[in-house]
This record gives C-alpha cells, sequence and structure tokens, in this order.
C-alpha cells in the first residue's frame, strides 16, 4: 500500500489518497477515485490569510484589562489601609493588620487626622516617636494600649475604631511614653494620662 | 450579581438621597441600636426643615451610635456625658447615644440631636469654632 500524501480526496477534501491497484482509494469515503493513469486530482488550494476579528480583539483586551483592574483593586483595598502617610509633616506609618475582630486599621487613620487638628503638638509627637502602630492585643488587653522600652518606635493600640475618640486617647498616651522614654525620663503614667484626657476631651464638642 | 449584592449592603448601611447630593453612613450599634429610627430621623428633618437639612448632608458623613466618653479614670474606666450624642471635632462624625425605641418621640430626639451636632460640625468647618 502506497499513500499519496500530496492527494486529497476530492469529495470528502479530507483523507489521503492511497494508491490500490493502480487506482486512488479514499480510505475515508471507501471508494475508488480513478486509475492512476488517467485521473490528476488536483491539490488542495489552502489560502492562508490573517484571520480579523476585531470583536475577539477587544473582548480579550477588555477581558485582561479589567482583570488587572480587579487584581489592582483588590490589592490596593486590603493594604491602604496598612500605611500612614502625611509627607507635609513627615508622619510615616506601618500600621499592621489586626487579628483581634477589628479587621480595618480605618480608624487609627481617622483619629490621627483628628489629632493632627485638635492638637498638632501631640500629632507631631506621633510623627517624631513611632514608625510601627500595632493594631492588636498587647497587655492592656481590649481597647487599651501598651509601650514597651524593648522596641522604642512601636505602640500597641488595640482600640475599636467605633470609638475614634478614645483610639485618638491611646494614640496620644502611647506616644507620650515613646517621648519619656526618648527623653531618658522613666515611664510616668500620670503625665500620659493627662495628654491622652486632653486629647479625648478637645476631640468632643457637646 | 457582585455589584447587587455590594450595593445591597451599601444602601443598608447609608442614608442615601441622590437629588439632593446626600450620603451619611449610619452605624447602629450592634446589640442596643436602632439604624432605622436615625434614617427616619434624617428624612423628618429633609421634611421639616430644608436649610438644616441641607447643612446635615454637607457637613456630617457619619452618624453613628455610640456613647460619647469625656473622662476617663486613671484605670481607664469611661464616663460618658449626659447629652443625647456629640460632635468630632475635626471630622464629619456625630455620635447618638444608642437606642433601641422604635417611636415617633426618639425621632424627634433623633432628629434635633442631628441637626445640632451638624450645626457644630459647621461651624468648625466654617472657622467660627
Amino acid at each position: 500500500m502506497l499513500v499519496n500524501y500530496k492527494m486529497i480526496c476530492p469529495k470528502c477534501n479530507v483523507t489521503a489518497l492511497i494508491i490500490q491497484n493502480n487506482n486512488y482509494y479514499c480510505p475515508g469515503c471507501r471508494i475508488y477515485i480513478g486509475s492512476v493513469a488517467t485521473y490528476k486530482p488536483s491539490p488542495p488550494v489552502i489560502i492562508d490569510k490573517p484571520i480579523i476579528d476585531r470583536g475577539a480583539f477587544f473582548k480579550h483586551y477588555i477581558n485582561k484589562t479589567l482583570t488587572y483592574l480587579v487584581i489592582i483593586f483588590v490589592v490596593v483595598f486590603f493594604t491602604k489601609d496598612l500605611f500612614y502617610f502625611d509627607i507635609s509633616k513627615g508622619c510615616y506609618f506601618f500600621i499592621t493588620p489586626s487579628m483581634n475582630l477589628e479587621f480595618s486599621n480605618s480608624g487609627i487613620k481617622r483619629a490621627l487626622g483628628i489629632i493632627k487638628i485638635i492638637s498638632p503638638e501631640n500629632y507631631q509627637n506621633i510623627c517624631a516617636r513611632v514608625n510601627i502602630i500595632n493594631t492588636n492585643l498587647c497587655d492592656a488587653g481590649f481597647e487599651g494600649g501598651c509601650f514597651y522600652s524593648g522596641q522604642s518606635r512601636t505602640i500597641y493600640v488595640a482600640a475599636t475604631p467605633r470609638k475614634i475618640t478614645w483610639v485618638a486617647e491611646v494614640l496620644a498616651h502611647e506616644a507620650c511614653h515613646a517621648r519619656q522614654k526618648y527623653e531618658g525620663r522613666p515611664g510616668d503614667e500620670q503625665e500620659c494620662w493627662k495628654v491622652g484626657l486632653k486629647v479625648m476631651q478637645d476631640a468632643t464638642v457637646y | 450579581m457582585l455589584l447587587f449584592i455590594v450595593g445591597f449592603f451599601y444602601t443598608r448601611s447609608h442614608y442615601i438621597d441622590i437629588f439632593n447630593s446626600c450620603n451619611i453612613a449610619v452605624d447602629k450599634d450592634f446589640l442596643d441600636g436602632n439604624r432605622k429610627t436615625i434614617i427616619e430621623a434624617i428624612s423628618r428633618i429633609k421634611d421639616q426643615d430644608k436649610e438644616g437639612y441641607k447643612d446635615v448632608c454637607k457637613y456630617v458623613n457619619l452618624v453613628s451610635e455610640n456613647f460619647c466618653p469625656i473622662y476617663h479614670t486613671y484605670g481607664g474606666a469611661l464616663q460618658y456625658n449626659n447629652q443625647p450624642g456629640c460632635y468630632i471635632k475635626g471630622s464629619r462624625i456625630i455620635y447618638i447615644n444608642p437606642s433601641k425605641e422604635d417611636t415617633d418621640d426618639i425621632i424627634d430626639q433623633r432628629a434635633e440631636a442631628i441637626i445640632n451636632y451638624a450645626n457644630l460640625s459647621k461651624n468648625y468647618w466654617l472657622g467660627s469654632d
């Protein structure tokens, strides 16, 4: 059996013809096409032209763009509250994600904005002494805050964002301890209690 | 579908009045609060006090059911004011004391408090405070 790869069956246009008993035979259609001596089927003509499908192109382009936009949105959505920048005041904080059912650092950012307005000196102190605001629980428990002298540029603020004035109080209070450490003074709770209380009272108008 | 779900939860937690460009988040106290009476209070302001309503829409972006701490002891125990709420200076946030009640009286009280604290916010942002 000899397969003639150049000849394609003119009936089905798929199967390659084979030569059998000096005749062309199509195994697909199971018919003889003609004698090798007399039949000259023309080879199939294939016109190779570019596929122009603008709809598919735009669909692909839009799908790709939308995918990137969704990815960017998700990344920004989950990371925007991890950072606080105030370039004009030289303020840069990393706010750690909270593991204690808050799942949002927006309250810290909002409280920082309020402190900036009502107590610029405390805001400046927070900016100067703190780089990391850890929103996870510390020894003070829920609604509390801590400053550990071993982590001099970190304060812990585990207050709920719903109580915005309390968050501001804790921020100012713990930053006060950071200043005491920076100035080489022992931790004085009384002094920082007054600082925090003043911030909280100044922020509340009724 | 996703937009529908997001829209559903957004409209449930906000007072929205598209024609007056009014969009105010309403944060209810999970245990002791009632978002419905706050939204009804804002609607009542719209019906009864057009100027006040404009100020509320412009100078308030969050009404939160919360008590207002005005003092805390050395140990951290909070003491609250005896007012119906407060305005948080430097923001557009007002606090309204939580209440589960669903009566006309409470809606009126809340409407009055919202107007008062919206005025404090207006005074702050216009620099007269």
